[in-house]
């Protein structure tokens, strides 16, 4: 079964501009074949005469990602919405506390934006910081299941053996529970509150990544430039971290982006029903709580913040599916 | 003692749900200093394994591999560390063992720095391209990508790599195979510059016998991973003693419309090589089997001076 | 009439980055019966002549630009896909280098084979059956092994397989692109072989791909040379094996290592093919040919002897040194 040859096709292709009359021309008739490297003008860097772009991996994805507009789009509205999160304190001169009962249920107007509160507090100070926590708790989430996923999914991939088979058999328990429920157990389990809901949504992340993590590992672990490595004398550590893990991060970062939406559906849902995040630190789904009680006089507060949802969820999908299109070599030709 | 390398009755064995595949079964052989040593075989020889087991990036199941005298097959982490300082690898695919990632500069750079080889950044600097230039890439590519080279590059880049530690022994693991014909040659010439020019021993590891033939000094054939012959490399040619490199040789198509070649062509196909059946590893294939060749597996011998065969009928299929 | 005449052809790659030059303004003949041997290394642009003779050029950047191809006095080019794909497999049929991917993992070798002669024939499903058996046999896979998948032959046998499916339908012309690159020697000894003694029993023209000037000499009647998109010499096996005068073929003889000759050292033909997206002016060689000078501009097929076609300004002067 194995009369193959191990041969693999060469793909050839020079580069550069061709100048028949240049230096490099005539250096390159005396050359007689013996190392034409140095004088040669076929190189990438004299193509059309001009130094060429650095060209790294990088480079090339931020190119085509720039060119997809659909996830330019998403990319700047994530970018203004994080702002917005970051610099809440800043943009509007209310705090979220602050009751005014007189004032109630007003609606949008130049000195409420969004309207008012049930308690007379500013809606967009308070849209604005919920979403400060929503996108803060959403990060987290998303460094707990991926900070966890990276570590067990490294094991598991590299090491192998009994260790590999005791972290996927708990994986496939973890994973056998739906999500939510899961979500919504360790939330109750824990408590309300900012890093308790990012442990209960981040755990739900941690079995998808992992296998996609040990996945990458195990296909890049087979390629020839780690062993390469090996072969220069790199330690497991350095092989792991040069070799195997740069290659890894790509799905694992579109994984991610597009995680986010999700964390933040789940960190609002939760807040929703009362886990998670509580009043009085604002988070989209806990207005939404209370705004659902005066949904038929006053839409304003259960609106406001879903409509927020809704542009946040937008925002990262795009761009995490433009991200992945980047990234992807074979869409190149 | 002249010899860089010796190995004796080398094994490596990989265990298959069908069961053991010899991978390598039984070869000894040894490298003088500053010499070449050609193996050569078709797939599924075993050629490739054996490159990667002498340089212990695979352990051997058995065997002893002798470099400078001191047997390397049960050094500790530490001595293998120093021990990657003199026996290199040079790889068959120069798209898959250049990380993707990393610039000619940084691929260059890695063994340097992982032996802490050079003190200061502008000693790195100078020594890379000073590896450059000996390799032959314009120092200009010193940030290009693997990905925007073409194989000929590629492959000078992989060599840079090999040569950044000074290793006295490099494999060669079929170097040449995945590039164009005008290419190869340049390669070749390449190689055996630097053998010359620093003393370097190679286990020219390749499938195509016009490449071995004019860069080797001794040639060691392979089948189903046992030496099924070996001697000096012109002699090889002058004349073959086993069955299988008869057809080997018979089977190259000539560049040349006047020469026609030996018309009998080697029937059949490989043998599988898990769990062997006892016996010759090519009886199934040969032309001249008697009943020996099915029971008792052949041993390699001297059959001519300096020329040694793993055949049972050796002497009367050649008329000895 | 020749069997199949490539008139001045050209195809491009087109995406909305760059132009690539693949096949330009290339001649040849292939007349019944014969083979012609194609030449070159990667990149020259002979795996895109062939695909343009067939009309897999991928859709959305393969691109005619000039020229014909005349398969029986019919120019290809221009006929509609529903006649095309009449030709296709059944008048023209096509081998590929890697024999793994060609063929359909999940389905028995018999029925790929079957899948052929029924889509240009009108048999029964038993006579289908039937001639795909007998197909296996001729190209030396005992018929019972026509109900295995793919993955349980070797590479030999996964070829002869591709062999069986291109010669079903007793083609005309075969174009065979690398078809024993992949293979082991001893093994492509066989393929060879098997290809040689078929074409004679089916009387099949083939245009033979490759970069082995062995398998050239083995098996050809009339070879052409390609460089970067262009024939650069054209002429028998005779013409091009004793006398070649193309600096580039004469490079590449000399740069391959030999069996008979005894040489220190090989002497390759310095620097590398062009950029394809960025061919140059002019005669495309020149930078690497010892012989150029400034007057090496745009160069034609020049009739060095007869039937001996050279693209070389100095060429039908001198001889050349082998």
């Amino acid at each position: 079964m194995t009369d193959m040859k191990t041969k693999k096709s060469s793909h050839q292709g020079g580069h550069g501009h061709h100048d028949k009359n240049s230096p490099e021309s005539k250096a390159l008739k005396k050359t007689n074949g013996k190392h034409p490297g140095n004088n040669h003008p076929f190189d990438p860097e004299r193509r059309h005469g001009k130094r060429r772009r650095k060209h790294s991996q990088w480079g090339d994805v931020w190119f085509r990602l720039r060119k997809n507009k659909l996830a330019v789009i998403g990319m700047v509205l994530a970018s203004v919405l994080i702002l917005l999160a970051v610099f809440a304190p800043i943009l509007t001169p209310y705090s979220q506390e602050t009751q005014d009962i007189q004032n109630q249920f007003q609606m949008p107007s130049w000195e409420h934006p969004l309207g008012t509160d049930n308690f007379g507090r500013d809606l967009l100070t308070r849209v604005l910081y919920g979403g400060r926590t929503s996108l803060l708790v959403a990060f987290m989430a998303l460094m707990f299941s991926v900070f966890v996923a990276i570590i067990l999914g490294a094991i598991a991939g590299y090491y192998g053996g009994m260790l590999e088979m005791v972290i996927m058999r708990m994986t496939d328990v973890i994973q056998s529970i739906p999500p939510v429920l899961l979500a919504v157990v360790v939330s109750a389990a824990l408590g309300s509150g900012v890093w308790q809901t990012a442990i209960a949504v981040g755990i739900a992340g941690v079995a998808p990544n992992m296998r996609l993590i040990r996945g990458q590992i195990l296909a890049v672990r087979g390629e020839e430039y780690v062993e390469a490595a090996v072969a220069i004398g790199s330690s497991n550590i350095a092989v792991m971290f040069k070799q195997i893990l740069p290659n890894v991060l790509s799905p694992l970062i579109v994984s991610a982006s597009m995680g986010i939406g999700g964390n933040i559906t789940a960190i609002s849902g939760l807040s929703f029903i009362g886990l998670g995040v509580r009043p009085p630190i604002s988070e989209w789904g806990n207005i939404m709580t209370s705004g659902l009680e005066y949904i038929r006089r006053f839409w304003p507060m259960a609106v406001f913040p879903g409509i927020m949802i809704m542009l946040t969820l937008f925002a990262f999908n795009c761009f995490g599916d433009g991200l992945r299109d980047a990234l992807d070599p074979k869409l190149k030709h | 003692m002249s010899e860089l390398l010796q190995v004796e009755h080398l094994k490596k064995y990989f265990k298959t749900p069908r069961g053991m595949l010899h991978a390598v079964d039984d070869v000894s052989f040894s490298i003088e200093k500053g010499k070449t040593l050609g193996i050569v075989g078709e797939s599924g020889c075993g050629k490739s394994t054996l490159g990667r087991t002498i340089l212990s990036l695979t352990p051997a199941t058995d065997g002893s591999i002798r470099f400078e005298g001191k047997e390397i097959t049960d050094v500790s982490k530490r001595e293998l560390h120093e021990l990657r300082r003199e026996m290199q690898i040079i790889f068959q695919d120069p798209f898959s063992s250049l990380n993707p990632r990393y610039c000619v500069k940084e691929l260059i750079a890695d063994p340097i720095k992982t032996h802490h080889l050079c003190k200061t950044k502008s000693e790195l600097d100078d020594r890379i391209k000073e590896l450059m230039d000996t390799v032959g890439i314009a120092s200009r590519l010193l940030y290009a990508y693997p990905h925007e080279l073409d194989g000929g590059r590629r492959q000078r880049i992989g060599i840079a790599r090999a040569l950044a530690l000074n290793p006295k022994f490099i494999v060669c693991d079929e170097p040449v195979s995945a590039l164009d014909v005008s290419i190869q040659a340049q390669i070749l010439n390449l190689l055996q510059d630097l053998q010359e020019e620093r003393g370097l021993t190679y286990a020219f590891i390749t499938h195509d016998l016009s490449v071995v033939k004019h860069i080797s000094d001794e040639i060691m054939v392979m089948y189903l991973g046992c030496v099924v012959e070996s001697c000096e490399a012109k002699g090889l040619f002058r004349r073959q003693l086993h069955p299988y490199t008869k057809g080997l040789l018979s089977a190259i198509p000539i560049p040349n419309i006047h020469i026609k070649r030996d018309q009998s062509i080697m029937q059949g196909e490989l043998a599988s090589p898990v769990e062997p059946k006892p016996g010759c590893r090519f009886a199934n294939r040969c032309p001249y089997t008697g009943d020996k060749c099915f029971s008792e597996n052949p041993v390699l011998e001297e059959v001519l001076p300096a020329h040694f065969a793993a055949c049972h009928n050796v002497r009367e299929i050649n008329g000895l | 009439m020749a069997l199949l005449e490539l008139k001045n052809l050209s195809i491009h790659y087109e995406t909305s980055e760059e132009i690539v030059q693949a096949v330009n303004h290339v001649s040849l003949k292939i007349e019944k019966g014969e083979t012609l041997g194609l030449v070159g290394e990667t990149g020259a642009g002979k795996s895109t002549t062939a695909y343009g003779i067939l009309r897999v050029l991928p859709e959305t950047t393969g691109r005619y630009k000039s020229g014909e191809i005349l398969f029986e006095g019919k120019d290809l080019v221009k006929l509609p896909e529903a006649e095309m794909r009449r030709i296709r497999g059944g008048q023209i049929s096509m081998i590929f280098q890697d024999p793994m991917t060609a063929l359909n993992p999940v389905i028995h070798v018999v029925d790929q084979i079957a899948e052929a002669i029924q889509q240009h024939n009108d048999y029964s499903p038993a006579e289908v059956i039937r001639r795909a058996n007998e197909m296996l046999e001729t190209v030396g896979i005992p018929a019972e092994r026509g109900s295995e998948f793919p993955h349980q032959f070797s590479g030999g046998m996964k070829q002869r397989v591709v062999i069986a499916m291109a010669l079903a339908c007793s083609p005309k012309l075969l174009l065979a692109d690398e078809p024993t690159t992949a293979l082991d020697v001893t093994i492509q000894a066989q393929v060879l072989r098997l290809m040689n003694d078929l074409k004679k029993k089916f009387d099949t023209a083939m245009l033979l791909i490759t970069h082995d000037l062995g398998v050239v000499a083995e098996s050809c009647n009339r070879v052409a040379i390609m460089y970067a998109s262009e024939i650069v010499e054209y002429g028998s096996l005779e013409d091009i094996f004793d006398r070649p005068m193309h600096p580039y073929t004469i490079g590449l003889f000399n740069s391959i290592p030999s069996l008979e000759k005894d040489v220190q050292r090989l002497t390759p033909i310095p620097g590398m093919v062009p950029d394809p997206s960025n061919l140059p002016e002019g005669c495309k060689f020149a930078l690497r040919c010892p012989r150029a000078t400034k007057q090496c501009g745009k160069q034609e097929m020049i009739e060095a002897e007869p039937g001996h076609f050279v693209r070389c300004g100095f060429c039908g002067k001198e001889a050349s040194n082998v």
